[in-house]
């Protein structure tokens, strides 16, 4: 009798306990979707107009659309092509074909700008050849041998070229294209055309390692006078890590003395910090352009103080450039190493002092570990500021202590080539990402000792 | 004996050292800023007389005085829009996210953080592209947007900090005498993570009032703003006219900076309370 009554009490209770998992976890559920639903606008406006723009930029690096485009034959027929020797007859064929259609003029151009990216001097080849292709003797078919050739034909074939001037008729499509300019000939234009019918290309990001497809199909190292991006890699590396390392030097100081004054006064004194921090980067630039012109006022003080007698050369260099960006930086320093400055206890360095460390030991063993996660933040933080730097450079640089990010703005501003400034911005990218792995690992370590 | 007069030459090394860099900070503002008021255009001391006529020329009624306040006028009008639709954006991403059962949290939270660490140069050049194809390029929704998004991570970081103080007992106590969430928001929660959600407004703001490179990138010539009229002060010739802006763009951002403190020390105040 009691066991069924217990059987049935514990039914009972599992039954209940069911039950209340189940409204329990609707209830969750609800709780769940009214979090997703508040965070879902910003996450999906984050996502369309900026990861989506982001991640379609960086297709473009890879990209390889323009020669399939303006060579749409000749793209066809290279497919049947070894890569070794001169390529067969139906694709020269195509290729004076291609090259003939007026209709497809501004992708044949689109083109021959792709093809010039691997090859230099490719973009001027193909023009050439269009217009000794248009002269006088065009045929209606060029698949058919053409037999005649017209009196003008001599004067326009040898207005622009290096090539023998052939009175002799060519006999095919091929013969006449190495009669127009004898790199036709080469095998490596060739396979230039047949790099740009693959569905991708290396070329922009092998570019903006200072690396090409060598003649033999393998990587090699552009040549020496060619190479841009290594150094400028390097370069957006080095001045960040140097403005970083200023503005740890030059902060750390600071932050200590604000923290050791009296409240009132430290407060006014992070009020003086947080000043530069909220004006403009354009009006602070502008600040330092006057102060360092060859006429600005720290010459004009250099002068009058007899350190030198002829203007110093303080802008549109690297001097500028560092000094503008740490001071555009140093808040960023300052506010993190403060804040950290501020949250260890007093006792701590007493204590080790009573103990019997000397200052230079209680400031190494115990102080600098406890401010490390603070001062790491903020050199990650001025960092990975620096290596996006565009506007202080720009205005306050030469033309050699450019950054990538002007690199990048220049390739789609000025030379319209999306695939380096997109391959260049991965470049960029990936250096952010690795400096913020690197910190973050490198804090946390500290953190953990 | 020895290590109070090593402390002493330390700590006063130190100051020397500090008050050096603070004096950096200060400076280039406090020398630059009374050359607006030079009556000639040269950029020395002493200078030979005083007078207004840069100011006049942005204030005046000539063509230029003109487009100066063109430009004021379309970049509060962009500051504005864009903070506005960042706070809203933001604010209530930052209550989602501290509920904390939300799935996928960490890596939604580094998606929408990430406009502060993505270099804006490669997010200006990803934005012509994209902005064109859907037709925003050269528009005032399209700066918006954009300047929006590069705000709202501001206002996240922000709204998170004040919403750390914040006892979501006072929601739950809310919720349980019956109002309704939204009412609850607006009488409990939004009061007390005010100071927060408006300087996070003021952080947009100011990251939209001062953008150049996005704006360099997306608008179109007609479309001027102030760091747009000062960057092609600045590339040109550089006038007191530009520095005359640059005076006046610095008064603006002093006075919000004002703002922001006091709402900091209010918003401390409100914690200490609490």
């Amino acid at each position: 009798m009691s066991t069924i009554e217990i059987g049935h009490d514990v039914g009972a209770a599992t039954l209940d306990k069911r039950r209340l998992e189940r409204s329990l976890q609707k209830a969750g559920r609800h709780q769940r979707l009214i979090s997703v639903s508040l965070v879902a606008p910003l996450a999906a406006f984050t996502f369309v107009f900026f990861v989506i723009p982001i991640f379609a930029f960086f297709t473009f690096s890879v990209a390889n659309t323009e020669v399939p485009r303006g060579l749409p034959l000749t793209s066809e027929a290279i497919k049947e092509w070894s890569g070794e020797g001169r390529p067969p007859q139906p694709v020269m064929e195509a290729l004076t074909q291609d090259l003939q259609n007026t209709y497809n003029r501004t992708a044949v151009i689109g083109a021959a700008r792709r093809l010039n990216y691997d090859i230099a001097g490719f973009h001027g080849l193909i023009t050439k050849t269009i217009t000794n292709l248009s002269e006088p003797i065009t045929q209606p078919d060029v698949s058919s041998e053409n037999t005649d050739v017209p009196d003008g034909f001599s004067i326009f074939g040898t207005s622009e070229t290096t090539t023998t001037p052939t009175q002799t008729l060519p006999k095919d499509a091929g013969e006449r294209l190495v009669s127009i300019d004898s790199r036709w000939g080469e095998p490596r234009y060739w396979q230039a055309i047949e790099r740009g019918t693959w569905t991708i290309t290396p070329i922009y990001l092998l570019t903006a390692l200072d690396l090409r497809i060598g003649d033999d199909g393998s990587i090699e190292s552009v040549s020496p006078d060619h190479r841009i991006y290594q150094a400028l890699i390097l370069r957006t590396f080095g001045v960040s890590a140097a403005v970083t390392m200023i503005a740890v030097i030059l902060g750390f100081p600071l932050a200590l003395f604000i923290k050791r004054q009296p409240a009132n006064r430290a407060s006014l004194i992070m009020f003086l910090v947080l000043v530069p921090l909220w004006t403009s980067i354009l009006v602070r630039t502008t600040a330092w352009l006057v102060l360092l012109q060859g006429e600005g006022l720290l010459n004009d003080l250099i002068q009058w103080l007899h350190l030198s007698d002829t203007p110093i050369a303080l802008i549109h260099n690297r001097i500028g450039v560092l000094v503008a960006m740490v001071h555009i930086c140093l808040p960023f320093m300052i506010l993190p190493l403060y804040s950290v400055m501020r949250s260890i206890p007093p006792t701590y360095t007493r204590a080790a002092a009573s103990l019997g460390a000397s200052p230079a030991r209680v400031f190494f063993k115990v102080y600098l570990p406890l401010v490390f996660p603070g001062l790491s933040a903020g050199a990650l933080l001025v960092f990975i500021m620096c290596l996006g730097f565009y506007v202080t450079p720009a205005l306050v640089g030469g033309p050699r202590d450019q950054m990538l990010s002007y690199f990048i703005a220049m390739a789609v501003n000025r030379d319209l080539n999306w695939g380096l400034a997109s391959s260049l911005s991965i470049v960029l990218i990936l250096i952010v990402a690795i400096a913020l792995l690197l910190l973050k690992r490198f804090s946390a370590s500290a953190l953990a000792k | 004996m020895t290590t109070t007069a090593i402390e002493r030459i330390a700590s006063t090394l130190v100051a020397v050292i500090a008050i050096a860099v603070l004096f950096f900070l200060m400076v280039p503002l406090l020398v630059a800023v009374p050359l607006s008021f030079n009556a000639e255009p040269y950029f020395s001391y002493p200078m030979p007389g005083l007078s207004l006529r840069w100011y006049q020329e942005i204030f005046g009624s000539t063509v230029k005085g003109i487009e100066w306040r063109n430009a004021f006028f379309n970049s509060v009008v962009i500051g504005v829009s864009a903070s506005i639709l960042a706070t809203v954006l933001g604010t209530s991403a930052s209550l989602g996210i501290a509920r904390g059962d939300l799935p996928f949290k960490q890596s939604l939270q580094a998606m929408m953080l990430s406009p502060l660490v993505i270099p804006v140069v490669v997010y200006a050049t990803g934005a012509v592209y994209f902005f064109a194809r859907v037709s925003l390029i050269g528009t005032y929704p399209g700066l918006i947007v954009a300047h929006a998004l590069l705000g709202t991570p501001f206002v996240m970081i922000t709204v998170t900090a004040s919403l750390a103080g914040y006892d979501r007992n006072l929601t739950r106590a809310g919720l349980s005498l019956g109002a309704s969430p939204w009412r609850v928001f607006r009488k409990v929660s939004l009061p007390l993570i005010g100071p927060g959600v408006a300087s996070g407004a003021l952080f947009a703001f100011v990251t939209s009032w001062d953008e150049i490179i996005v704006t360099l990138f997306l608008a179109y010539p007609n479309q001027q703003t102030i760091p747009r009229r000062l960057w092609a002060g600045v590339n040109e010739q550089l006038s007191p006219v530009v520095i005359a802006a640059s005076t006046l763009l610095f008064l603006v951002t002093l006075c919000l900076l004002v703002v922001t403190e006091v709402l900091r020390r209010r918003n401390a105040r409100l914690a200490g309370t609490l």
